[in-house]
């Protein structure tokens, strides 16, 4: 397995929305080197999902530039093709297939990409398995817990082995064991796959997990972890 | 391959099962409409062979039998024509008649073969007097004649000397009395409507044909197994029943396109879920494509009994024998191809704008 993860490089991005009444992202530098792991922090509403949005080309930015490995992203041809090898993307609200079972919402991503329905149902079984999800494999996403959906989630995000791993609050709804579970799991992956890590969360144990912090707050991003006695003192999800 | 597809149809029954009513309605509609205009088509046809005659005269201008006018000048000149054999009139009226709506009368010759063939399977053949007829099974029934009853009709008195079957619902859905009395009844004076020619020979009817569009231009002359063919009247009727089946195939269509854009509203996010971990728009494309085809010929299939149920009802209700419906295996056919078309063509409208929007912005809305 080659080691090699995604250097991403982004300079003054902006984004607004309803109409530039919201800005969501100003001027925002970013450079993130191969193989590191980055944990974003900020306030509710700071713009911390829309930056990982942006980073995936999920939407696009109203100004600036995004670059991944060199490579502008408006030359990217087919973003999802992109995706489909080298990104895993944990959503903050899971986006799971309700009619699916786990272990089919793991497999999906390699679906899309064709190949051997039994060996991919291998491939997310045995992730499920490492994760210690292996007894709910066969259940609907709908019947799952937040925590076991959780899970199933960053088990998606891994499957197709990515070199970049967008993460939004990964450990935003799960017991604290589960929650190390999950960052041994992703410390597994970066370490074994030498893949970046881009991380949103609000604790600052995980934050300190990782590399190096980088803070957003409305809109704007700074090195480091900003305190401020303006910030809320609860974060919503702890 | 099927993967996702399979999951989709079999884990959302409520989806399935209200798309393929949609499927279903609009294919056994179409079917069923093609078949009526078929079996109205094949009714004339019938009824025609059954007069034997060769050709069939009538006034060029006119769009049918009934508004048809052939002057008794006119009959003396086909009778004079060469290779011409024996020229038969035939008064047809269509009109609001013993209660009925819309009923067919024949007014014929006392020497007309037309109803040689037809069964009396009550009463006796009418006399040529002018105060009988004889009613079609069809019609007896649904109005409830028997022989030997009198009716009043346009101020006339009637007897009903007896009732006949001919398996052709358009004889047997109507009456026949004698050409005077039909005349004078429906006030055609002394003209006719349509005139049956026989000809001498085979060989000499194309010779007739020409004679009489040279020396009668004003009159329309066919053979009597084209004559329904140019039935000008039957072919709007065609054409109206194949609109209706377009018609039906819309509302399936929207139906469809409906069904899938409220699921696809729903399914947005999960569209836009795959987009995000990497499917290629053209996968799901034919991920919708693939669900849609499902749907379509599925329902194509479904509708077949359900338009067969159609047609059988029709059969047996159809007011006074006029429709009498025929499932063909062409119409089956046609008609399952259709709904697999409207059901693909209803797939594109909301695939197109699942697939344009931003990604992010149908993850958001969930
Ligand atoms: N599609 C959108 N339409 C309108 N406003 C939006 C949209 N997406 C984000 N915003 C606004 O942009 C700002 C940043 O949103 P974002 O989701 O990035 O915050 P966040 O830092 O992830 O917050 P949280 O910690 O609560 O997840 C918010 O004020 C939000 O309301
Ligand atoms: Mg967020």
């Amino acid at each position: 397995m080659p080691r090699d993860g995604v250097g991403v490089r982004a300079s003054g991005l902006r984004k607004t929305f309803d109409d530039g009444l919201v800005q969501a992202l100003v001027d925002v530098d970013l450079e993130i080197a191969p193989g590191e792991r980055l944990a974003i922090m900020g306030p509710t509403g700071s713009g911390k999902s829309t930056l990982l949005a942006l980073l995936a080309m999920l939407d696009s930015p109203d100004a600036g530039e995004i670059e991944l490995d060199g490579e502008s992203v408006s030359r990217i041809r087919c973003p999802e093709e992109w995706r489909a090898v080298h990104l895993g993307i944990v959503f903050q609200f899971h986006h799971l297939l309700a009619h699916l079972t786990a272990v089919e919402n793991v497999m999906l991503p390699l679906i899309g990409s064709g190949g051997r329905t039994r060996d991919i149902h291998r491939k997310a079984q045995n992730l499920l398995d490492s994760l210690g999800l292996g007894h709910r494999t066969l259940t609907r996403a709908a019947h799952l817990s937040g925590g076991e959906r959780q899970i199933t989630a960053v088990a998606r995000a891994l499957v197709n082995d990515p070199k970049l791993v967008l993460a939004d609050e990964p450990t935003g709804s799960v017991d604290s064991a589960t929650g190390e579970k999950i960052l041994e799991i992703l410390d597994e992956w970066s370490g074994r796959r030498g893949g970046t890590l881009v991380m949103v969360t609000h604790d600052p144990t995980v934050a300190s997990w990782s590399d190096r912090i980088v803070s957003l707050r409305d809109g704007r991003a700074y090195e480091g972890r900003v305190h401020c006695l303006t910030q809320p003192t609860a974060a919503p999800k702890f | 391959m099927m993967f996702l597809e399979s999951r989709n149809l079999l884990r959302r029954p409520r989806r399935t099962v209200l798309t393929l009513i949609g499927v279903t309605v609009g294919a056994a509609g179409y079917m069923t409409l093609l078949a009526a205009g078929a079996g109205l088509f094949a009714e004339f046809q019938d009824a025609i062979s059954l007069l034997g005659s060769d050709l069939v005269v009538q006034q060029a201008s006119a769009a049918t039998a009934w508004t048809s006018r052939i002057a008794p000048a006119d009959i003396r000149s086909l009778r004079s024509v060469p290779g011409v054999n024996r020229v038969t009139e035939v008064v047809v009226a269509a009109t609001r008649f013993l209660g009925q709506k819309y009923f067919i009368v024949f007014g014929l010759e006392p020497e007309s073969t037309i109803l040689a063939k037809a069964r009396i399977v009550d009463g006796r053949p009418y006399r040529a007097n002018g105060a009988e007829m004889m009613v079609g099974q069809r019609a007896a029934r649904a109005i409830g004649l028997a022989a030997g009853d009198r009716v009043e009709a346009r101020g006339r008195r009637f007897l009903i000397s007896g009732i006949y079957e001919t398996d052709r619902s358009i004889l047997d859905g109507g009456a026949v009395m004698n050409l005077e009395a039909a005349r004078s009844m429906f006030s055609y004076g002394v003209d006719t409507t349509v005139v049956f020619v026989d000809v001498k020979g085979p060989q000499a009817i194309d010779e007739v044909m020409l004679v009489i569009t040279d020396t009668l231009p004003h009159l329309e002359v066919s053979r009597s197994d084209m004559w329904v063919s140019t039935y000008e009247q039957f072919v709007v009727v065609r054409r109206f029943a194949r609109g209706l089946g377009v018609f039906a195939l819309l509302i399936t269509a929207m139906w469809v396109s409906n069904t899938l854009h409220v699921t696809i509203l729903e399914r947005r996010a999960e569209l836009a879920l795959l987009r995000a971990v990497g499917w290629r728009k053209r996968r799901i494309a034919v991920l919708v494509l693939r669900e849609g085809l499902a749907f379509s010929v599925v329902g194509g299939f479904t509708g077949i009994p359900v338009a067969a149920l159609i047609v059988w009802g029709l059969r047996n209700i159809g007011a006074a024998g006029i429709v009498s419906a025929k499932l063909s295996p062409e119409i089956v056919v046609e008609g399952v191809v259709i709904a697999v078309l409207a059901g693909l063509v209803g797939c594109v409208p909301p695939l197109v704008r699942a697939l344009r929007m931003q990604a992010l912005e149908a993850l958001r809305a969930t």
